[in-house]
């Protein structure tokens, strides 16, 4: 027996008011006159007892319906064993298949410990299998057929994910619902303490559940693992690099480890370093120069460890060309070439050979071999060329327009079309930057813009555009349009440090930088990721490209109904993918299992034992605690205050109403 | 039809004690259909020797013709008595658990027996009390007396105590002639002390009726939950359970009246329970049967 509130107790004093009610009424009794006493008798002790005992009863009754309603909201239960609660108790059993169930035994011993569970249920008691790690799949629903849950309990083994147990909480709270009865969740787990959320309500269950937690590990094991490799996905130029490792100890003692550089199968780079106990320890090695095309590395702890499968971290890298972009600029317009061309070198991308045209000589030029085209306050293109810039954009191309002067007489913008309404105040006054939208990529890791002046800014109607960046006058400044699988970024300013001073600041290299690397989408994907996270398979709005994924085994990941629809894919398994994309380059990405499930820790037991929710008795596991599911009262304590609210109703009645006809 | 104006209930709705005992004593006899146990018309009952000062009225002349002796010729209607009531007008008789209480119920019914002895040109007086005589009317057969009788029932009200002594020391010190006396009370002392303080009237020969009159509610009490009783006449304060007043009042009251009952009768006293809730033609019936055998 237990209370879940027992807070609401202090209602009982209101057991005080029916008491006090019937001694006031016994006060308030009014006399009767009557002929004579001469023949009553003064019964005084019989008559009043007579009344005290009639009223008891009804005091009595009085007392019931107020003490059952402040039970019932007090909610109590009781525990029911075994037997009496399986009739409609769903016993769902939860196996950990995280990666750190690859250490040891401890996948072994949780399918042991399930199996011997399973074979202790009564027969024909439903039974639910599931496995969880950062996510919660069933491997076998509701049955009272006890085989299908051996069969996959039989057949699980550990994945590479990270386990959460706040997603099995999650998925216990489903179940809960939808069973709308008892469920007895024994979890077969090894108790990582990283797998505890954040916040400790995400464990929260509703009263139904009853869990019990199995450990399948006992104790903290040290471990030593690569928790990070520190190098470029892409590398465009002939230079040596430098790849950093970042070492974590798990472990309670400082121990010397050998780290090793593997790059393409082949032993770079091998160095000695101290471990400290429960500290990160960094580690330098430098690449050399590589050849054209994709290179697959690992950085890994040598000799292997207690928990082998985490000792190594992938990576992959590139070699490409710079790609080239276009930079058309008007014949008397230097000054923007000069400003924009130094800005992209200084960046030290180097992912871009920037080439500069003008107008006149434009016919000859071919935009699809760009990465990006940036059109610096041009008057006018050729026909031939304004169409193939278009349909350069519209097929997945990237330009970049800067309005001025030059713009704003021709009275059209540029591959967008739509005209700019005038070319802004004179020089005698100046506007700054208002508002700044600093999450787009654009504008990642700069400074501050407030210093930067514009004395010039071409107005014109952005219509539907998404507006990065606005004047402090409300105006547009920069804003993103997208034409079919392209995008144009129009910049309603020049680059000339004449209608601003924006080349003259800092923010312009980065600027420059973030806003190239954009449209040329060398973000999209690093050459890193961890298990479960999400690999995009295609630029956003380039739907209908494409996209085919070899997965580590070299099996396609992507089927031809998904390869053209599919806009991202989970990476469940670590090891290398390699994503082609047709009329794309091909890259290649490392997926490693997530540093934290190689923190092999135990959770802290006061935390397990607040998830149980349950007293010490239960803390070993034992079958005779854990077979114990709790019932609550409250619905039969409501049925008893209305009972005796029913009986008080017509004694009350009978009390306290004069009969009819005298006997 | 005029036996629903012998109703007390409907009785309580007239106003004035002289039209009260009028439409009951009609009513009643109009009931009777001339039975020969009553007699109330001009019937021959005897003939008696003339004595000086008999009314000459009286005298058959017929008689006197043919035997020069001067009889008189009687009637039953004629046979004169004296009618005294004695009214309890102590403080119990007031209760009542209805329309009607005790006193007024004897008021009517005395006023009843005021207008049938009128109506026989019997005397009647009336002696009202409580623990003292509150009012005396002498009783006498004189125009106007019915007048007196009645107006004295009009100021009779609830007062105090109730002492038989009194009343029947002073009846006995102004009882002159033999006649019929009736108690109209609730009897509420010991039956002995009733029929030892009464028993002197009957001794001078004079017949006792004692109307004992007593509410529905004091013959069965319908209490359904503890009460506090209040005596009216002591003012004494008293709890009583429903279960008493239902089972062992109900033995004791009825023990009561029987011990009056037997001991009236051993006394020669005529003993009638009157229920204020019952017409007063019964209690009607039970003077005109004493006054029978009083001719």
């Amino acid at each position: 027996m237990g209370l879940l509130a027992p807070w609401f107790l202090a209602g009982l004093l209101a057991l005080g008011l029916p008491v006090w009610l019937h001694l006031l009424r016994r006060r308030q009794s009014p006399p009767r006159e009557f002929a004579s006493l001469m023949l009553f008798e003064p019964r005084r002790e019989s008559s009043v007892r007579q009344r005290r005992l009639r009223y008891l009863l009804l005091l009595a009754l009085r007392c019931l319906v107020l003490a059952a309603l402040v039970l019932a909201f007090a909610r109590p239960y009781r525990e029911v064993a075994g037997a009496a609660a399986e009739g409609s108790r769903l016993v769902v059993l939860a196996l950990d298949d995280s990666f750190s169930m690859r250490q040891g035994d401890r996948m072994e011993r949780a399918r042991r410990e399930a199996l011997a569970r399973l074979a202790r249920l009564t027969p024909g008691e439903r039974v639910q299998v599931i496995a969880f790690s950062s996510t919660v799949r069933v491997l076998a629903e509701p049955a009272r057929d006890h085989e299908q849950a051996r069969a996959a309990i039989a057949a699980l083994r550990p994945g590479e994910g990270r386990s959460s147990y706040a997603e099995l909480a999650r998925a216990l709270r489903a179940i809960a619902q939808a069973h709308r009865g008892p469920v007895l969740a024994h979890v077969f787990t090894d108790l990582q303490r990283t797998a505890m959320p954040a916040a400790f309500r995400e464990l929260a269950l509703p009263d139904e559940v009853r869990l019990v937690l199995h450990p399948a590990a006992t104790e903290n094991v040290d471990n030593w693992t690569v928790e990070a490799v520190n190098v470029p996905s892409t590398v465009y130029a002939q230079r040596k690099l430098r790849v950093q490792a970042t070492l974590v100890a798990f472990a309670e003692k400082p121990a010397r480890k050998r780290v090793e550089l593997v790059l393409d199968g082949r032993v770079i780079e091998s160095r000695e370093i101290e471990l400290s106990a429960d500290e990160r320890s960094s580690v330098e090695f430098v690449l050399p120069e590589l050849a054209h095309g994709v290179h697959r590395g690992e950085v890994r702890i040598a000799p292997p460890d207690g928990f082998a499968e985490d000792d190594r971290r992938l990576f992959a890298i590139q070699r490409v060309d710079p790609r080239p972009a276009l930079f058309l600029h008007e014949a008397r317009d230097r000054r923007s070439w000069l400003y924009f061309s130094n800005a992209l070198e200084a960046s030290g991308l180097g992912a871009f050979r920037l080439e500069e045209a003008t107008p006149e000589r434009a016919p000859a030029i071919k935009p699809g071999q760009y990465a990006f085209v940036v059109l610096s306050d041009v008057a006018g293109l050729p026909g031939d060329l304004a169409r193939a810039l278009r349909d350069y954009v519209e097929s997945g191309g990237a330009a970049w327009i800067a309005l001025g002067p030059a713009a704003s007489a021709r009275g059209e913008i540029s591959v967008l079309g739509g005209s700019p309404a005038s070319n802004g105040p004179g020089l005698a006054a100046y506007r700054v930057v208002g508002e700044l939208e600093t999450t787009h990529p654009c504008f990642e890791g700069q400074g501050r813009w407030e210093g930067v002046k514009f004395y010039r800014a071409v107005a014109a109607d952005p219509g539907n555009a998404r507006v990065l960046a606005r004047l402090s006058d409300g105006a547009p400044l920069l804003w993103e349009q997208t034409m079919g699988a392209g995008r144009v970024l129009v910049f309603a300013s020049t680059f000339d440090n004449i209608a601003n001073d924006l080349p003259l600041h800092a923010v312009f290299v980065p600027f420059v930088e973030r806003t190239a690397a954009y449209l040329a989408s060398l973000d999209e994907a690093p050459g890193s990721l961890v298990v479960d996270a999400v690999l995009p398979l295609r630029a956003a709005g380039a739907r209908g490209i494409a996209a085919e994924v070899i997965g580590p085994g070299g099996e396609r990941l992507v089927s031809l109904s998904e390869a053209g629809a599919a806009g991202s894919l989970p990476l469940k398994r670590a090891g290398f993918y390699e994503l082609r994309r047709v009329g794309g380059r091909s890259l290649t990405v490392a997926a490693n299992p997530d540093p934290r499930e190689s923190d092999l820790r135990l959770a802290a037991d006061d935390l397990l034992a607040a998830w149980r929710n349950a007293g010490p008795e239960a803390q070993d596991g034992s079958a005779a605690a854990s077979e114990r599911t709790r019932k609550g009262l409250w619905q039969a304590l409501l049925a008893l205050a209305l009972i005796a609210a029913l009986m008080e109703s017509w004694l009350a009645g009978r009390y306290f109403t004069r009969p009819s006809e005298a006997t | 039809m005029m036996q629903r104006f012998l109703d007390p209930a409907v009785l309580a709705g007239i106003a004035g004690l002289d039209l009260v005992a009028k439409t009951v004593v009609e009513g009643f006899i109009a009931g009777l259909h001339r039975s020969p146990d009553f007699g109330f018309s001009q019937e021959f009952a005897e003939y008696r020797a003339y004595a000086p000062g008999d009314d000459l009225r009286y005298v058959d002349w017929n008689v006197f013709a043919r035997t020069e002796r001067c009889y008189l010729k009687r009637y039953r209607g004629e046979t004169n008595t004296a009618l005294t009531v004695l009214l309890d007008a102590s403080a119990s008789m007031g209760f009542s658990s209805h329309r009607v209480n005790k006193l007024d119920y004897a008021r009517y019914l005395a006023a009843s027996l005021f207008y049938l002895a009128s109506r026989q040109r019997d005397a009647a007086g009336l002696i009202v009390f409580d623990d003292a005589v509150r009012d005396v009317v002498a009783p006498s057969s004189r125009h106007g007396q019915l007048s007196r009788l009645l107006h004295a029932l009009e100021r009779a009200a609830a007062g105090r105590r109730t002492d038989y002594a009194r009343p029947f020391l002073h009846l006995l010190d102004h009882l002159r002639r033999r006649g019929i006396v009736a108690v109209l009370s609730d009897f509420y002392a010991p039956p002995e002390e009733v029929v030892r303080t009464m028993a002197p009237v009957r001794f001078r020969g004079s017949e006792l009726i004692l109307f004992h009159v007593l509410d529905p509610e004091e013959l069965r009490p319908t209490f359904d939950q503890p009460l506090l009783l209040v005596d009216a006449e002591t003012r004494e304060r008293m709890e009583v359970a429903p279960e008493y007043a239902r089972r062992d009042y109900r033995a004791r009251i009825e023990g009561h009246i029987a011990q009056l009952r037997d001991l009236a009768r051993q006394a020669g006293m005529d003993y009638f329970v009157v229920e204020t809730a019952r017409p007063l033609d019964e209690a009607l019936r039970e003077y005109l049967s004493v006054r029978e055998g009083r001719m």
